[in-house]
């Protein structure tokens, strides 16, 4: 199964990631190695074993619900490129290039 | 529409529910509203680099019982999966949630009309557990205006279920039966806070005609799904202006998009938001940093038995006490007036003339000075009090309104409150007679207009009394004393 420039263009663009067109090319053909690498796995006799969804075989831990303390406010926006008011300041969003589910409420 | 509808319209809602804990999902941070931006904030919910999540135990727990309750069935392995997508309130890039193994399926909520009908049972698909997004304030006066955005993920991280209907919805009022429903059993669980202002409770809707030649799967109807509904009512409104839209376009000739819109409240329309295909594409796979949810047959058992009384026994208990239907689908929507009402009507003894106060005169207390019957400043004891007080004949019905909101404003007893207005309604006999004969005295023609047949004059010697008992007197009582005297004058005794 070959993975086009198409393909790669698409999930680049799904990952907000600017790709030029050597970028392009080079990264077809290192997918599809994956890919390929992966494909090996399919002539393999899989028909009687259970799925894995997971690498670790054991259930989920979980914790009690109990408040731990949050970070100083001064320490949450230290590292961001611009705060105010205590808040991440990011770009306008266009509401309607935006592939999100949910929407503010 | 003259023709008749060539179409059924289908409707599937999905409901977000802040499940409230006193944690966020995955990490320590409180779940709290209206902190300041960011203080409810740390590595994990902030998505910072090598972290990593621990399950909140007590979400689990609610989020099942509300599967439970429901109807659902609760799976021993469920699992969490990514959903990646862009948005500057989701630090980490995608959002943690659950795609094709959910920990509840398969439930039903039965659905009844605002006179207390059962019209129909709605099966729900799925109850999946996720993390909310954080928030953001737009900079500038309007969002065409803005030159950016402030994001504050207090919200980030806290916990919620989306629960998934079957499109089994046919019309704007199924959707709010539908809503009131869910809304009631999810109140008597207490797991949230379900204010639909504030968010903690938000709906998105999934409409679509299927033309009834149509003989293809729902699946391939082109759906619209009207997104962030923040009133049970804007569901409904909503509903009904897509409803139109659509059939618009068919009876035109025109396809339907399939899309996302939005729903603006000023003018009852839904606007375009975006129809890209690919803005769905959110790639889920496996969450590797948890491993799957594991519960016990016990512990699953043990969510069922311990479910509180749910809104349709309740709602059976309130019509068997003899409370008008419409009267009990109110109140059966909010379990603490179900409990205030059975208080107060263990007290008094009529659950009716209890319900009949509440609905009237409590409720309209309650609206406009915002409160519940969670903080009644009125205990259910007083009501009871102020119901004993009318059968006496203490208090007029007019009366023990006032009586009433001034138990409500400051918080005091009945009889004080009786005390407070000076309004008790005079029903002595002893303390009346006297001014009955009084009045009698000084009012011979009138006396003789009424011997003589003018009926109406015995209004006028009621009034002369209850203006000599500052309108305390109860008038009935005056008006049977006068004709006693009157009779007894005119035949005396021996
Ligand atoms: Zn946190």
């Amino acid at each position: 199964m070959g993975f086009s420039e198409a393909d790669v263009y698409y999930v680049a663009r799904l990952a907000r990631l600017a790709v030029s067109r050597e970028e392009v090319a080079r990264l077809v053909g290192d997918l599809n190695r994956v890919l390929d690498y992966v494909a090996k796995l399919q002539s393999l006799p899989t028909e009687t074993v259970a799925p894995t969804f997971h690498g670790v075989e054991r259930a989920s831990a979980m914790r009690e619900d109990v408040p731990e303390p949050s970070l100083q406010p001064a320490a949450v926006v230290a590292e961001a490129p611009a705060a105010r008011d205590g808040m991440f300041v990011v770009p306008r969003i266009l509401e309607d290039d935006t592939g999100r589910e949910g929407g503010e409420g | 529409m003259t023709a008749g509808p060539r179409y059924e319209v289908i409707i599937g809602l999905e409901v977000h529910v802040e499940l409230k804990t006193r944690t966020k999902l995955f990490c320590g941070c409180e779940n709290r509203f209206g902190a300041p931006p960011n203080t409810l904030t740390c590595p994990v919910c902030l998505g910072l680099p090598g972290v990593l999540p621990v399950l909140n135990r007590e979400a689990v727990a609610m989020a099942a019982r509300a599967g439970l309750a429901l109807g659902c069935t609760v799976r021993e392995h469920s699992r969490f999966d990514r959903k990646q997508y862009f948005y500057p309130d989701l630090p980490k890039g995608y959002q943690i949630s659950q795609y094709d193994h959910p920990l509840c399926e398969h439930g039903q909520l039965r659905l009844y009309d605002g006179q207390g009908q059962y019209r129909k049972t709605v099966r729900i698909r799925r109850i999946h557990l996720e993390e909310d997004a954080g928030k953001l304030n737009h900079l500038g006066e309007r969002l065409s205006d803005a030159t950016g955005s402030l994001v504050d993920l207090n919200r980030a991280g806290v916990p919620l279920i989306e629960i998934v209907s079957e499109p089994d919805l046919r019309s704007g009022e199924e959707a709010r039966w539908y809503l009131n429903a869910l809304r009631a059993t999810l109140a008597y669980l207490d797991v949230s806070d379900l204010r639909m202002e504030e968010g903690s409770m938000r709906c998105d809707a999934n409409i679509s005609l299927r033309p009834l030649d149509f003989t293809g799967s729902l699946a391939d109807l082109p759906r619209v799904e009207v997104k962030n509904l923040n009133s049970v009512r804007n569901v409904e409104r909503a509903i009904e202006y897509e409803v139109r839209r659509q059939a618009a376009q068919l009876s035109q000739g025109l396809g339907i998009e399939r899309e996302t819109r939005g729903f603006d409240d000023a003018s009852g329309r839904t606007y375009s938001q975006r129809s890209k295909e690919e803005a769905h594409d959110y790639r889920y796979f496996p969450e590797p940093d948890l491993p799957p949810l594991v519960l016990t047959t016990e512990q699953i058992t043990a969510w069922r038995d311990s479910l509180p009384s749910l809104p349709d026994a309740v709602r059976e208990d309130l019509t068997a006490a003899g409370i008008d239907p419409r009267t009990v689908e109110v109140v059966v929507q909010d379990p603490a007036a179900v409990a205030y009402l059975w208080a107060a009507a263990q007290d008094y003894g009529r659950a009716e003339a209890v319900a009949n106060w509440m609905l009237a005169d409590l409720a309209r207390l309650l609206n406009a000075h915002r409160r519940s019957y969670r903080d009644c400043p009125v205990p259910p004891a007083e009501l009871a009090n102020l119901l004993r007080l009318i059968d006496r004949g203490t208090l007029s019905g007019r009366m023990a309104k006032e009586v009433l909101e001034v138990m409500f404003v400051k918080g005091v007893t009945a009889e004080a409150a009786v005390a407070q207005l000076g309004v008790s309604q005079i029903s002595d006999v002893d303390h009346l007679r006297p001014v009955v004969e009084a009045v009698i005295a000084e009012q011979p023609k009138v006396v003789a207009d009424w011997r003589a047949g003018k009926e109406k004059a015995i209004g006028f010697l009621v009034g002369q009394v209850m203006k000599r008992t500052a309108g305390q007197a109860n008038p009935e009582l005056v008006n049977r004393l006068l004709r006693e005297v009157l009779a007894r004058q005119a035949h005396p005794l021996p």
